[in-house]
Order: structure tokens, then sequence, then C-alpha cells
């Protein structure tokens, strides 16, 4: 199991497109880009899909946005567009993912 | 809302040149204050309610962040996701909060025919008569209205009176008055 694991990384990074290497300063003093909207890889050149997430609930039973964009995964509050106020209630236990999370086809690797 | 959006966004954009200027001076004055590290591209993504989020791609990593109002601490929205906004003219009597006959038929029929898990529901007045009263006549008005949703089965989240502290229009016209006193509904969907 665990060489399937390291075989899966493998794979991930073999396909991992221009990898440049740390962040920091440059020789010009200006501080070197560690991220940009849209991704330089095979899978997931454009940025991300507009109004689509799965709902994912955390330990306080309080909805967040979840994105799987392949490498990478997203997630951030939601919150009443009127009062600002989290969305929370037990219509599903904490944890619990609903909806499609997935925004393309990247291999997912699993805990086990 | 966009009135406030845009004095947001000037904010942003004063942050951005702020924090602009601030990156020159690092490399001069850089005692006594941390080392700049990297540098993100924000991109921004909406949510399926309308309200935005920044995020970026770190290569094997992604970020991603509410935007918030910076004077609000409230989300940044493109439209108010606001299903229901029905003037309380024609929900109840003046200073009153119980529903006439057609305000509680009208809001049975948008409540039974909601698709939403959940309802928030939230009174205001105009500024006419104390804060004090407005409040607490605003948060009664609320508790009408969402009693009427769990009467055919609604899931209520939250009720809440903001009295005249959230007006969308002039309280010095009367047509403005009357646009403020209302009562707002907000669908939780999945």
């Amino acid at each position: 199991m665990k060489t399937m694991k390291l075989t899966g990384a493998g794979v991930v990074l073999a396909f991992l497109g221009a990898c440049s290497t740390a962040g920091g300063v440059d020789s010009n003093g200006n501080p070197r880009l560690i991220a940009q909207p849209q991704d330089t890889s095979f899978f997931d050149r454009q940025g991300l899909p507009q109004r689509q997430a799965a709902i994912a609930y955390d330990p306080d039973g309080c909805q967040n946005w979840l994105i799987d964009d392949g490498a990478e995964g997203y997630a951030s509050r939601r919150r009443d567009p009127r009062s600002g106020l989290p969305v929370c209630n037990n219509q599903y236990p904490p944890g619990y993912v609903v909806k499609n999370y997935k925004t393309n086809n990247f291999p997912d690797i699993l805990p086990n | 809302m966009e009135r406030r959006i845009s004095k947001a966004l000037r904010m942003v954009i004063g942050g951005a040149a702020l924090a602009a200027g601030l990156i020159g001076a690092t490399t001069a004055m850089a005692q006594g204050k941390p080392e700049v590290s990297g540098r993100i591209d924000w991109g921004v993504w909406i949510d399926p309610d309308g309200c935005m989020h920044y995020y970026s791609d770190g290569g094997l990593e992604g970020y991603m962040v509410e935007r918030v109002n910076p004077a609000t601490g409230k989300p940044v929205c493109l439209k108010l996701n606001t299903c229901l906004v029905e003037n309380t003219d024609t929900l109840f009597a003046t200073d009153s909060a119980k529903l006439t006959p057609h305000g509680r038929q009208r809001l049975q029929n948008f409540f039974q025919g909601s698709d939403a898990f959940g309802f928030a529901v939230y009174g205001h007045t105009d500024s006419r008569a104390s804060d004090e009263y407005n409040i607490g006549l605003s948060q009664r008005r609320a508790a009408s209205v969402a009693a009427v949703a769990r009467s055919v089965g609604g899931f209520v989240e939250r009720e809440i009176g903001y009295g005249e502290r959230e007006p969308v229009a002039s309280n010095s016209t009367a047509a403005g008055m009357q646009q403020n006193r209302r009562v707002e509904v907000v669908c939780y969907r999945w």
C-alpha cells in the first residue's frame, strides 16, 4: 500500500508543469511569485469554475465551501450574504461533505 | 450595497498601494520587520451565494480566504442572495407585528414553494421612532414571518431585527422610508 502511495506521488510530480524552486526575493529586491490564480500544470490551467463547490461541515457544524482542484484543495467559510453570519446546522454530521468537490479528473490519492 | 462595495474596493486598492510602498521600503529599512518571503497574485472565486473569495494556486498547494469588507467584516457579495424582500406595509398594520390574512397567505405560498434547506429572516424599519423601539418592532415582525415558515415545515436558522440600522434607501423621503420598511428572507440552498 505504501509503495502504491509513493507511485501515486511520483505520478503527481511527473505531471506537474513548471516547478519553480522557492520564494524569497529576486536580485532586484522584488518578492518572488509563490502562487497565482491559474496553475501551470496539465490539469488545471483554467482558474476555478465560478459558483461551484461542495459543502463541508466543520467540527462546529458550520458549512464551508470545498473545492478539490487536482493538486490543490481550497476551502473557505460560507457566510450569510446579508448578516455575514456563518451557516451552521445539524442537517449532516460534522465532517460530512455533500455535492461534488472535484473540478477535474486529476488522480486523487485518498488516505487509507 | 453597491456604494459599500465600491468603498471596500477603494480600501483594497489603497491597501495594495500601501503594501507596494512598504515593500519598496523593506530593503532599505528591514530592521525589526519580518523578511518578505514571496508574493501572491490573488484570483477571485465567487461562491454559489454570489460572495467573493480570494484564492491562489501555489503549484502543489492552494490558498483561499473570504473577501470581507474591511469596515464591517461582512462578506463582499455580487448580489445579495435575498430570495424574498417583502414590504412590511403589505404584511402588517403600522406598528404591529400581527400579520394580515393576505400577508400570511403570501408568505405561506412563498415558504411552501421554496427549495431552500433553511431560511434567515431579517426585519427592518424606517427611522421614525427610537432606535430601540425599531429594533424591538423589527424583531417581532421577523419572528412573525419565521413562525409562518415553521408552520409549513420550513427550517428557520435565524431571525434578527435590525431596526433602522441597515437602510437600503434614504429616510429623508417618504418613498425611501417605504423601501426601508421591509422583511428580508435569505434562502440557504445546497
